[in-house]
């Protein structure tokens, strides 16, 4: 939020602040009465307004580490609905959840950065860039529909 | 195992689905960037996901829990792949409480290494409870699929009633032929003195009372009351429950049947059950500390099943009830087929002993407030069993629940002591 009031510039904040203030009403909700779902919706209130500024104003860096914020509260969230009920939890589940967050925020705020750094290359290489886009897309959300409805 | 997608899963597509398609249609990498976490999340994940394997148990610790104390389950597993998240819980049943949020356990089993996981639950009042197959849900290492399964099979949990412990008991009026720390009437071996008689031959030298033997100049023993036990027979009265909250005829009945038979076994007397109710129960006499337990077991075991067949004593078993048995009957006098077949073992010539359990605590003030006639005329009505108990000679004591039951014992005792006996 602090994101989008300091950078929102021209866009307008009477409607971008209300979305991620009820993105944050939504995962407070999600939290308090222990709903994955719901807590899996607030991220797209929380999230859209801040892609919409960094679309618009930037700067580029603030993506990936947007992203990596992003992802590290949408899992803290997660992990407190899994974790956080009454019971005990043991403390090799508590470092392995932290060493895996960890992890990967790190791989993914690299990977961002890859990214960008593609991104700013030359002209000629951005059809390549384009279809290698929009192929991992394709690879990325063929591989989850398998993973749906295979069900393991 | 049954598999659902995380909401993560769902979320995290969607979002890289939808940065992915603005970022091709913007043609603004930043957006690839910023989907690009959630987007590894997901290759990571579909990556490592697989179908969890896990074997397991459930079973209640060893020993006999008695009623108000944690009770620990075991729940033992072994997976076979790697999991990111194991949640174990235990679906109690009514009547069981989990203690200190003991019931639920999160862990990350190590592939291939036998878990064991303690679970605390509670069972606040005496009874078989069933314990039900762990539940267990099961994450993928990176929690996009959801595994939900259940391990063991379900087992019985016995929590016995605690009970007062009886310093004294209400002394069986006839004893029986077995050794036992009871003075019988009859004259033999023993430590109690009965009496001094004339000097038969066969007798030991060691009875002779010298100082008789010296006035009188013939030879004088004393003898002695034999020491054996008695059997006694606990008569729960089941065809009628009442109860307020927490307590209840039954429960009040069990715990006071349970000590007293935990006091006459400790007196070495052979000790019986009959649940004289809906449902017939009985338990041959029996002594020593095993049969303490089979007696709390038969008594875990009583219920109130709502019958109107007549019964009469006839139903129980010669051997259940041995002559010259002392009956203990726990009755509330709420039905009249229980009044009846206690006049009968009375008119058998069983020494009967009965403790009226008082319900008017249990009922309150609400009872009167429904229908005074109707609540007049009840009490009457268990007034007019008590009277025809009373008539027939039967001691009756009544016993409120805030009542220590050793004070009811005593009064007992002296009624026993000063009625004249109605017994040959």
């Amino acid at each position: 939020m602090g994101y989008t009031a300091t950078q929102a510039g021209t866009l307008p904040l009477d409607l971008l602040l209300p979305a991620q203030g009820l993105g944050m009403l939504l995962l407070l909700t999600g939290l308090s009465l222990r709903w994955q779902s719901v807590t899996g919706l607030a991220i797209f209130p929380l999230v859209i307004p801040a892609a919409l500024v960094l679309v618009e104003r930037g700067p580029l860096l603030a993506a990936p580490m947007l992203g990596v914020a992003t992802l590290a509260a949408a899992e803290l969230s997660f992990w407190s609905i899994d974790v956080g009920v009454a019971g005990s939890t043991s403390p090799a589940l508590i470092r392995f959840l932290g060493l895996r967050l960890a992890a990967m925020l790190v791989a993914g705020l690299l990977l961002g950065m890859g990214i960008l750094a593609l991104g700013g290359v030359g002209d000629a290489a951005s059809l390549d860039l384009t279809v290698f886009g929009s192929l991992a897309a394709v690879t990325v959300m063929g591989l989850t529909a398998w993973l749906i409805r295979s069900g393991l | 195992m049954t598999a659902r997608p995380t909401a993560r899963l769902l979320s995290y597509t969607v979002l890289v689905g939808a940065a992915l398609v603005a970022a091709l249609v913007l043609g603004r990498p930043a957006l690839v960037a910023l989907a690009a976490p959630f987007a590894l999340w997901l290759v990571v994940g579909a990556a490592l996901a697989t179908r969890p394997g896990l074997k397991g148990s459930v079973g209640a610790a060893e020993g006999r829990p008695t009623e108000g104390e944690p009770v620990e389950v075991e729940v033992e597993l072994t997976a076979t792949s790697r999991l990111g998240f194991l949640r174990v819980d235990l679906d109690l049943p009514e009547g069981l409480a989990s203690h200190d949020g003991g019931a639920s356990r999160n862990l990350l089993p190590n592939p291939g290494r036998r878990a064991l996981v303690q679970l605390q639950v509670l069972a606040p009042r005496w009874g078989v409870y069933r314990i039900p197959p762990a539940r267990l849900t099961a994450h993928d290492p990176l929690s996009l699929i959801r595994f939900t399964g259940e391990v063991g099979q379900p087992q019985r949990l016995r929590v016995y009633p605690s009970w007062e412990r009886l310093r004294r008991l209400v002394p069986p009026r006839r004893t029986q032929v077995y050794a036992g720390n009871r003075t019988a009437r009859q004259h033999g071996e023993g430590l109690e003195f009965a009496d001094i008689r004339s000097f038969v031959p066969g007798d030991r030298v060691r009875r002779i009372n010298w100082r008789v033997t010296a006035r009188t100049g013939t030879p004088f023993v004393n003898d002695f009351h034999l020491e054996r036990n008695a059997d006694v027979i606990l008569f729960l009265d089941s065809f009628s429950e009442l109860s307020s909250g927490r307590e209840s005829v039954l429960n009040l009945a069990v715990r006071a049947a349970t000590a007293l038979a935990e006091g006459h076994l400790r007196e070495r007397d052979r000790v019986g059950v009959v649940g004289f109710g809906g449902l017939l129960r009985w338990l041959l006499p029996g002594m020593g500390q095993q049969h303490l337990y089979r007696v709390v077991e038969t008594l875990l075991d009583t219920e109130v099943i709502a019958s109107y067949a007549w019964r009469q004593i006839d139903v129980i078993p010669v051997r259940v009830l041995p002559p010259a048995a002392t009956v203990i009957a726990l009755t509330p006098l709420l039905d009249p087929r229980s009044v009846g077949a206690l006049v009968d073992l009375h008119h058998r010539g069983f020494d009967l002993v009965v403790l009226e359990i008082s319900v008017e605590k249990l009922l309150g003030p609400a009872a009167l407030a429904v229908d005074e006639v109707a609540f007049r005329v009840w009490t009457m009505l268990r007034e007019a069993r008590r009277n025809r108990l009373i008539g027939a000679g039967i001691p009756i004591s009544p016993w409120r629940a805030d009542q220590p039951l050793e004070a009811v014992l005593a009064q007992a005792r002296e009624y026993r002591r000063f009625a004249p006996r109605s017994i040959a």
